[in-house]
């Protein structure tokens, strides 16, 4: 189902009007982390609040952008292969009995790249290359 | 075309079509209920099982995607959540949630009383959302089991019992469109043609419905069965119309030819009687004539020749009576008589008419009664009866040229009111071939041709018997060997006499008596010995003199000396007679009394008897009452006296016997010379009357003591001739006797005369013997020459009849005598005695049944007085008492009481007579 789905996503971007150009996600962390990197599996299972710790046992603070971010449904579509609605109708699921959240949504990445700094076991997700060198791409995602 | 009966006609309803059909229909009904309700229970129960399945299914799928979450997530509470809200269904039991790796994630609250398995369980792996290939776990539902089940029950029987509803509608549906159709059609056809009678113009209406369908058809075919069935009764009635026809005139001529042959055949029987009453008459004259003849001087040859006259004229005779009983018998015109009689008395008779022959031809004649006292005293024809034992004897006799002829009377039952009894004659003879058997019964037949030449007779003999017997109500039969003998034997059922006899009691003395009985006849031995002992006497049995020698020495000896010896006369070696002398001899012995038997007149003479010891001597076959009477005076006598001769039995003819002045009336002149010279060699004065009416005027002339009237006479016949005599004015006419003369042996002639007032009967040809018995009865003897062989008693007793009134007849008075031991008159004069003493007592009583009326009273007193009277020799006064007891018996009271006086007057005579007897004898 999701395969005929995907390509009639892709046919209406190569045939949509101003189709954003294709560019990776990278889901970053303190360069600090011990976490050498992760598969997208686990980037998956981190971002959906399957798993909420690294491989050394450390808790992770998930880190989202906002609703209304123009990357984040694009960004949830190339993790999960869900649209933005589907992933809101998760999380709508999950949050019903308070169990498990949905990552921390901050204002812009700036804010993401801020508070990775401040946190070691902050993980969070960009839509372009970070520079600083305090952050370390664990999984770059193609769009 | 007729209908069996009303069952058929209302067709039980068991076994009406009507309830076959609704019986089939109700059984296929519910054979198919059973079956479609079984069906639709099955698909019912299985449809909502899957019902429910599918139910669970759905939930589960509905759940699947928010357990996936939950499960990929790890959220148990998510999990528990929805378990729960799956297990609020009714179908679920529970539901849980386990991990990939098999733990429990999230499990329903367990619900009350529910198994924890179930064949209703579910199993669902739960799917990551964002990986389909990987299971993040699995979904576990249990179905409720009951629950489910009960649904599914009920929702099944809901199905089954709509589908029976529905195919026992559509059956009653069916049934009664059937029905409709049908089977009511049938029903009223049915019940229409019932209604209709065949033979008739009814036919059967077709409904309209029906009027091209089966039933239609059926009806049609009815009907035209129904026409075919009127169109043949028409046929018959017509043809048995024709036949009746025919019938009725062949039953005209049936009926006038067998008028004619009746008619013809009468004629026969007429001319028959005519011609045997023609024959008679002048057999008279030859007879009578040729026994006249004999009796007077005449040389040896003319004597032999006369005799050969006299035997061929009895033979003559015999058949011409033969003929006339046959054609009375075949004519119908044979009447029985309906009189008391003694069995014993009547066989005994008959016996002694034939021992004679017997004796002649040294044949032993037996005779035994059993049981040997029984009375026998029945009602019929001892007449007739007595001709047919006589009859069979002397055929017995005359088939038989040694041995013995033994007659055989049994009393085989005794009703109240009637008695079953055999006689059979049994002889020794030549027998019959079974050939000769068959037809021995019929008339004109004979054992064989030459039997007819050698033995003579008519063959009607038999043919008689048995017709007779017929008559009788009895039957005959016959067994046979050829040269073994024959045995004949009666048997009839007759009404026992209300009125018996008293048997004689005169066995005082013979009880407990040792006897010694020496015969060398078997059946002879046992017959006495039978006899004895029913006396009570103690009996032994030997077969020869010198036997019987042995065992009375051997008695003695043992100091129980035989009191009496019956001894036979003809035995082989030492006979009767030698052995008597023998026994006389033996001091030892003498005392024995001993008498003897013999079936010969010619035993020995009564001197040399008496020489030999012999108290009594009697001819065989010996008379039971005679036998009795015989051993009661020989044990009553002292054996030491010497022993009187015994008389003979048989008395000859006295010549000049009677005295008394006789009126013979008789037309016809030869007959006439017959009786004169009959009744002068009587010693009888006589006047001779051509005619009633001459017979008539002599009688009021002269005083006659008989008168002997022939019944057939020119100008006035006997009757009238009687009823003249009679009615006479003077006294002396009613209580003249008159004996009837007649050729006439038709039935009812012995009975016609006495009604018409005669005293006697007498049967042309009658001999010289009957004549003198007949009139011994009515007129005094002669003073002398007393019979030669008569007893100095009986002598006595002839001279002591008072001259001019013979009331008692004497020859009765001598038998009586005979009976006595010899020498004495004890029995005569306690008998007489005892008749004076009681009979006018008697006559009183009846004189006064008479004066009352009483009817019964009147007949049974004048019944026992006729027989006293009888036994005593008063003939006349039995004759008196006789006509008294019809009268009583037929209530004729008016024409008794006129009798008494006259009996009154007899009886004063008669026993004025016996007490002359009385005084002489003392």
């Amino acid at each position: 189902m999701r395969t005929p789905f995907r390509l009639l996503v892709l046919a209406a971007a190569l045939a949509g009007a101003a189709p954003p150009a294709l560019a990776d996600f990278y889901i970053v962390v303190q360069a600090s982390n011990p976490q050498p990197a992760l598969t997208q599996k686990q980037a998956v299972d981190l971002f959906m609040g399957r798993t909420r710790a690294f491989a050394n046992g450390e808790f992770t603070t998930m880190l989202d952008l906002p609703r209304d971010h123009p990357r984040r449904a694009d960004f949830y579509q190339a993790l999960t292969g869900m649209n933005a609605a589907q992933v809101t109708s998760y999380w709508s699921r999950l949050m019903f009995s308070g169990q498990v959240m949905p990552p921390q949504a901050l204002a812009d990445e700036t804010a993401v790249i801020d508070a990775i700094k401040r946190n070691p076991n902050a993980v969070g997700w960009l839509s372009k290359e970070p520079a600083d060198k305090q952050l370390r791409t664990l999984l770059v995602i193609k769009e | 075309m007729t209908l069996p009966g009303p069952v058929a006609r209302a067709a039980r309803w068991g076994s009406s079509l009507q309830f076959r059909f609704m019986a089939a229909v109700v059984v296929g009904a519910l054979l198919f209920c059973a079956f479609a309700g079984s069906l639709a229970y099955r698909l019912g129960h299985e449809r909502a099982l899957a019902n429910s399945r599918n139910t669970i299914d759905s939930l589960a799928a509905a759940v699947e995607k928010t357990l996936g979450v939950g499960a990929y997530a790890a959220d148990p509470v998510l999990l528990t959540e929805v378990v729960q809200g799956l297990a609020q269904n009714a179908w679920v039991a529970a539901a849980e949630v386990r991990s990939a790796q098999g733990e429990v994630i999230a499990r329903s609250t367990a619900k009350a009383g529910v198994p924890e398995s179930s064949v209703m369980s579910f199993e669902r792996p739960l799917l990551s959302p964002f990986d389909p290939s990987e299971r993040v776990g699995v979904m576990h539902i249990r179905g409720d089991d009951a629950q489910i089940g009960a649904a599914a029950d009920q929702q099944a029987l809901a199905l089954a019992a709509w589908m029976v509803a529905l195919v026992a509608l559509t059956a009653m549906l069916l049934y009664v469109a059937a029905a409709r159709l049908v089977s009511m059609p049938m029903v009223k056809l049915a019940q229409h043609l019932n209604a209709i009678t065949p033979g008739t113009a009814q036919r059967l209406a077709v409904p309209r419905r029906h009027r091209h369908d089966e039933i239609g058809l059926l009806i049609h075919g009815a009907n035209t069965l129904l026409e075919a069935t009127t169109a043949a009764l028409e046929r018959e009635r017509t043809a048995r119309a024709e036949i009746e026809l025919t019938v009725a005139s062949r039953t005209h001529q049936l009926r006038a030819a067998k008028e004619h042959a009746e008619a013809a055949n009468q004629s026969k029987s007429q001319f028959l009687a005519t011609m045997s009453h023609e024959i008679r008459t002048p057999m008279n004259g030859v007879l009578g004539m040729n026994e006249l003849l004999i009796d007077s001087e005449l040389q040896p040859t003319q004597r032999a020749w006369a005799e050969a006259v006299q035997a061929s004229g009895r033979h003559l005779l015999g058949i011409i009576n033969d003929i006339l009983d046959f054609s009375k018998i075949e004519s119908g015109q044979m009447e029985l008589e309906e009189v008391s009689f003694s069995l014993v008395d009547t066989v005994e008779d008959a016996l002694a008419m034939v021992a004679q022959s017997a004796a002649a031809k040294g044949l032993e004649l037996a005779l035994q009664f059993t049981p040997h006292d029984a009375p026998m005293v029945l009602v019929g024809d001892p007449l007739r009866l007595r001709q047919v034992v006589s009859n069979l004897v002397g055929n017995a006799i005359k088939f038989t040229s040694d041995g013995e002829v033994v007659v055989r009377v049994t009393q085989l039952r005794q009703t109240g009111t009637a008695m079953d009894i055999r006689i059979s004659v049994q002889d020794t003879g030549i027998g019959m071939t079974p050939q000769a058997l068959a037809k021995v019964f019929e008339h004109f037949t004979q054992a064989d041709g030459s039997t007819t030449r050698r033995y003579g007779g008519t063959g009607l003999g038999l043919a008689i018997c048995r017709r007779l017997v017929t008559l009788m109500g009895g039957s005959i039969r016959v067994e046979s060997e050829p040269g073994r003998g024959s045995t004949f034997t009666v048997e009839m059922c007759l009404p026992v006499a209300t009125s018996s006899v008293p048997a004689p009691a005169l066995q005082g003395v013979l009880p407990g008596v040792r006897v010694l009985v020496v015969d060398d006849n078997q059946t002879n031995r046992d017959i006495l010995q039978q006899q004895l002992q029913g006396w009570n006497m103690r009996v032994r049995c030997v077969d020869s003199g010198s036997q019987a020698l042995a065992v009375m020495a051997e008695a003695s000896r043992l100091g129980e000396p035989f009191e009496l010896a019956v001894l036979d006369m003809h035995m082989p070696g030492m006979d009767g007679l030698e052995l008597a002398q023998h026994i006389q001899c033996q001091p030892a012995l003498a005392r024995t009394r001993l008498m003897m038997l013999s079936s010969s007149h010619a035993g020995a003479d009564p001197q040399t008897r008496a020489r030999a010891g012999i108290l009594r001597y009697l001819n065989k076959p010996i008379r039971r009452a005679d036998l009795q009477r015989a051993l009661t005076g020989v044990l009553a006598s002292t054996p030491t006296e010497p022993a009187a001769p015994a008389p003979n039995v048989t008395a000859d003819i006295a010549v000049g016997s009677l005295r008394g002045l006789v009126l013979l009336v008789e037309d016809n002149p030869i007959n006439q010379g017959v009786a004169k010279a009959m009744l002068a060699k009587l010693g009888l004065q006589f006047q001779v009357a051509d005619d009633g009416a001459q017979a008539v005027d002599l009688v009021k002339q002269a005083d006659f003591d008989l008168v002997l009237m022939d019944c057939q006479m020119p100008v006035m016949d006997g009757y009238e001739a009687t009823a003249a005599i009679r009615a006479l004015p003077a006294g002396r006419g009613a209580a003249l006797p008159i004996v009837a003369l007649t050729a006439n042996a038709m039935q009812g002639d012995e009975q016609l005369c006495r009604d018409a007032g005669m005293n006697g009967f007498l049967a042309k040809p009658y001999s010289l013997a009957s004549l003198q018995a007949t009139l011994a009865g009515w007129l005094q003897g002669a003073p002398a020459p007393a019979p030669a062989s008569a007893l100095p008693a009986a002598a006595l007793s002839v001279t002591s009849v008072a001259a001019g009134s013979p009331a008692i007849k004497m020859a009765t008075i001598d038998a009586l005598r005979e009976l006595d031991e010899p020498g004495s008159t004890e029995l005569v004069t306690h008998l007489v005695g005892s008749f004076l003493k009681s009979a006018n007592d008697s006559l009183a009583r009846v004189a006064a049944a008479a004066t009352v009326g009483d009817a019964k009273a009147l007949a049974q007193g004048a019944h026992s007085l006729k027989s006293s009277a009888a036994n005593l020799g008063a003939d006349a006064l039995a004759a008196c008492y006789r006509e008294l007891e019809k009268l009583g018996r037929e209530g004729r009271i008016d024409e008794a009481r006129a009798l008494i006086e006259p009996t009154r007057d007899e009886q004063q005579r008669a026993l004025r007579e016996l007490r002359d007897l009385l005084l002489e004898a003392a």
